[in-house]
């Protein structure tokens, strides 16, 4: 019997003994079940021209993926199981076919009284996330879920400490590494001035495979490199919230001990280093009337948090470093996006925006990121003007400008590329508001019709040259959604190469709590982010259709 | 409440301050750099030789089934006297030393290790190379051999014709200093489109320590062949590539005997090899004792 099989059968047998304590305790508490589905399905379709080689598109020419949760509760009890499927799937890695299906996620948690216990997987963070963040993205396929145990106490509104100990997963298994973490947070304050205050203690144990490995390749160094790694690493953060009226003021700073990590130098060679790290984050916010304010700075050093230095790229990562950028939408001011580079950058961010009133008002971001030794990482100047023109139209225009330091983001040699984007977007409501009576069922609303423009240029002489953009949406809200854009290089960075058309359809409809979209689409290569996690992905040709639901 | 945070903050500060105790890395002993170069010097042109075998066996005193490998080892080269080297390599964390006695791992040894078989070494130990002949019998095709298949492998290895002829020249050890020199001469009977490296080694045996065995810990188990230095560049120094029929090269070799090792006990051991990702075999070995 497989472990899977034999975890499906405790999970289940542990709803039916909580469920059978429950009957004793009350008739009418049958408890709440829910859940979500997803599943996407995607065909590829060579594209010699935009460079689409890896293995999909050569042999396995479709992929699946699926995601099937259940949640159960009752009367304090929760239960959560999720399937996953992976079929051929380029998602956990663009380079490769992944098949795999099984038990991705389980839990059992308990609240009792003051008391909380959970058991199997959980998501979970201290603080702001930078000493310890155990969470997902489906999309980018991570999972950093930990499985293991966790108490959370709460005495009180005011105070929580919460332990666990576990090992992170790692697809269908977990990763050999143990890891454990201590997190209290308490809030108090002075008069108007409120405080939320919090301390996370974090250690991670090698196991012995690793540490054979890492003794070896140590060994293999030149004798001046040479150092004893740490089977433990310990890592400890402070953070505290002070709010004061319109004013908030967030600080951490977190510092980790000695331990061996991987250095990526300048040819992007990597080495091997016994290093401690710390991280310095602040930031505050005001705001009055229209009027906001957000200034945030960065500092990191070394703050590499792996499970095992061996994990690769987004693998095995503990913790959340949140990137100083604006998290941009569309299109081509999104082309050039950033994460943290936990080897080292020094970062700071403001962002204001002013409402001048109710139908004018502007967006204003500067960024800039550079490297310990003052290489420049990341700049960014970004400018937005939003218009209520009308009840039925709505305008927003600006203009960005980047500096993007692509041999380190991407991962491989490539000029600083510079560039310049204005965008401009228009959205014109078609028809009046509908007014919906009361109770009107759902497939007898009206549908209300609206299309939206985007137009944007990206105006660069490095990486792939110069990109227009160009996108038409055409809704009938809540069901309908039809889109077609195209992004075409339309000065390419060698007089040589040709003019490539990125185009894209789009289609989704929405009945009740489902959603169905399915859309043909070509995407340059690039870096993908969402939430500031980047991962760098091959060109994309090809099908993509997904359904959702959740009940 | 204000107690538990307290508390939560000195334990923290507890765990931190364990200490761990690592004995796996390999700190290097003065003198363990040395390195083979190119000797001007000429030498007389050595003639045509039988073909010798060289013998790598990796191996470690944590490793309960390794005496049996340095006895199939001992059994060869007592079967076929001055016809097969060996070097015992300790290697991984199955060598880490006991307490109170010495690391026999060597941090170039180490470093060939990698070289054959990766950062993280071998799959098991005991294991070992047989001349560095690429075996099909492994997916992929690797240099590792059961100790049990050695005799088979050395006596079709020993019917071959080498592609060189290896001799010492002008060997010296001075006991005061412990300096060791010998100048490694290679001549090539016959002209070759291959590229030549030659590598070098000091091996010690008969000397005593602690082995583990299947059933016990034996703490005066004799080691023979162990390397005790391996000189660098530890995957070989180039001497000649496309040599023509006649070609001689000297390779110069200097070195300072560890005060804890038998010079009496203690051998050279030269060879010729090829040197690249499809071909690491072994073209002639010799050995010379020190004293």
């Amino acid at each position: 019997m497989s472990i899977r099989l034999l975890t499906l059968i405790v999970i289940l047998g542990s709803v039916s003994v909580a469920k059978a304590q429950m009957q004793a305790q009350s008739q009418d508490d049958k408890g709440h079940l829910s859940g979500d589905v997803e599943i996407d399905a995607t065909w590829f379709d060579r594209d010699t021209l935009i460079g689409t080689s890896t293995t999909q598109y050569l042999h396995e020419k479709s992929s699946t993926e699926g995601w099937f949760t259940l949640n159960y509760l009752i009367s304090g009890w929760s239960f959560t199981a999720r399937y996953d499927m992976y079929n051929n799937s380029a998602l956990l890695d663009p380079t490769i076919a992944y098949t795999g299906q099984g038990l991705g996620f389980y839990q059992i948690d308990k609240k009792i009284d003051k008391w909380e216990f959970t058991a199997g997987d959980f998501y979970d963070q201290f603080g702001s996330g930078i000493l310890f963040r155990a969470w997902q993205n489906r999309y980018l396929g991570l999972d950093y879920a930990v499985q293991g145990v966790r108490v959370q106490y709460t005495p009180d509104d005011s105070f929580m400490v919460k332990g666990f100990a576990g090992q992170q997963k790692d697809r269908f298994t977990v990763w050999p590494q143990v890891m454990k973490g201590l997190n209290a947070e308490k809030i108090w304050g002075i008069g108007n001035v409120s405080m939320l205050s919090g301390v996370g203690f974090l250690n991670r144990t090698l196991d012995q495979a690793t540490m054979n490995q890492l003794a070896n390749e140590i060994n293999s160094l030149p004798y001046n490199q040479r150092f004893t790694p740490m089977y433990n690493m310990y890592a400890g953060t402070a953070y505290n919230t002070l709010n004061y009226k319109g004013f908030s003021w967030y600080n951490e700073y977190a510092q980790k001990s000695r331990e061996a990590v991987f250095i990526t130098d300048d040819n992007n060679n990597q080495q091997l280093e016994n290093l401690p790290g710390h991280v310095f984050y602040t930031g505050a916010t005001y705001s009055f009337y229209g009027f906001g304010l957000n200034v945030q700075y960065k500092s990191i050093s070394t703050f590499i948090m792996k499970t095992t230095p061996y994990a690769t790229i987004l693998d095995g990562i503990m913790d959340y470093l949140p990137p100083l950028s604006k998290q941009e939408t569309a299109r081509l001011p999104s082309l050039y996006s950033v994460s943290a580079q936990s080897q080292g950058e020094n970062g700071i961010q403001a962002e204001v925006t002013y409402a001048i009133d109710k139908r004018n008002n502007f967006d204003f971001n500067v960024s800039y990121i550079k490297q310990p030794d003052n290489t420049i990482l990341y700049r960014e100047y970004y400018a937005e003007y939003n218009k209520i023109i009308s009840k039925n139209v709505k305008m927003e225009m600006g203009v960005q400008s980047l500096i993007y330091n692509y041999a380190v983001y991407e991962g491989h040699p490539g000029d600083v590329v510079h560039t310049i984007t204005p965008f401009f977007e228009m959205s014109i409501r078609l028809g009046k508001p509908h007014k919906i009576a009361e109770g009107t069922a759902e497939n007898k609303m009206p549908l209300q019709k609206s299309i939206r423009f985007e137009l944007q240029y990206l105006s660069t002489k490095q990486d792939s040259g110069s990109f227009a953009y160009a996108l038409v949406e055409y809704n009938l809200a809540p069901k309908w959604s039809f889109a077609v854009s195209d992004m075409y290089n339309i000065i390419p960075q060698h007089a040589a190469d040709q003019k490539l058309n990125y185009y894209s359809t789009f289609i989704s409809y929405t009945e009740k709590q489902s959603r169905f979209t399915i859309g043909y689409a070509k995407q340059v290569a690039g870096v993908i982010c969402t939430g500031g996690v980047c991962r760098v992905e091959p060109a994309f040709s090809g099908i993509r259709a997904s359904i959702g639901t959740n009940f | 409440m204000n107690k538990i945070f307290y508390l939560f903050s000195l334990l923290s500060l507890a765990l931190v301050s364990c200490q761990e105790v690592n004995d796996l890395i390999i700190y290097p002993k003065p003198g363990q750099n040395d390195l083979l170069s190119i000797d001007t010097t000429k030498f007389a042109s050595v003639p045509a030789q039988s073909k010798n075998v060289l013998i790598e066996d990796y191996t470690g005193d944590r490793c309960d089934n390794c005496p049996n490998a340095q006895s199939a080892s001992i059994t060869i080269v007592n079967a076929n006297p001055g016809r097969v080297s060996v070097l015992g390599i300790h290697c991984t964390g199955l060598a880490a030393p006991y307490t109170g006695y010495p690391d026999y791992r060597t941090a170039n040894g180490t470093q060939l290790m990698s070289y054959f078989f990766g950062v993280g070494g071998p799959s098991s130990l005991p294991t070992g190379a047989i001349d560095r002949i690429l075996q099909s019998f492994t997916s992929p095709p690797s240099v590792a051999t059961p100790y049990a298949l050695w005799s088979n492998y050395v006596t079709s290895e020993m019917a071959l014709t080498p592609k060189a002829a290896l001799t010492f020249n002008n060997k010296n050890y001075d006991p005061s200093t412990r300096t060791l020199s010998t100048s490694i001469t290679t001549s090539f009977p016959t002209t070759s489109a291959d590229t030549f490296y030659v590598s070098a080694a000091v091996i010690e045996s008969g000397f005593r320590g602690v082995q583990e065995l299947p059933t016990r810990f034996d703490s005066n188990f004799v080691f023979e062949h162990v390397l005790r230095k391996l000189m660098l560049p530890y995957n070989g120094l180039n001497i000649a590539n496309s040599p023509i029929a006649g070609t001689t090269v000297s390779a110069k070799f200097t070195t300072i005997l560890d005060p804890s090792w038998n010079a009496d006990s203690c051998k050279i051991v030269a060879f010729v090899h090829h040197r690249s990702a499809i071909n690491n075999s072994v073209e002639q070995v010799q050995e010379i004792p020190v004293k």
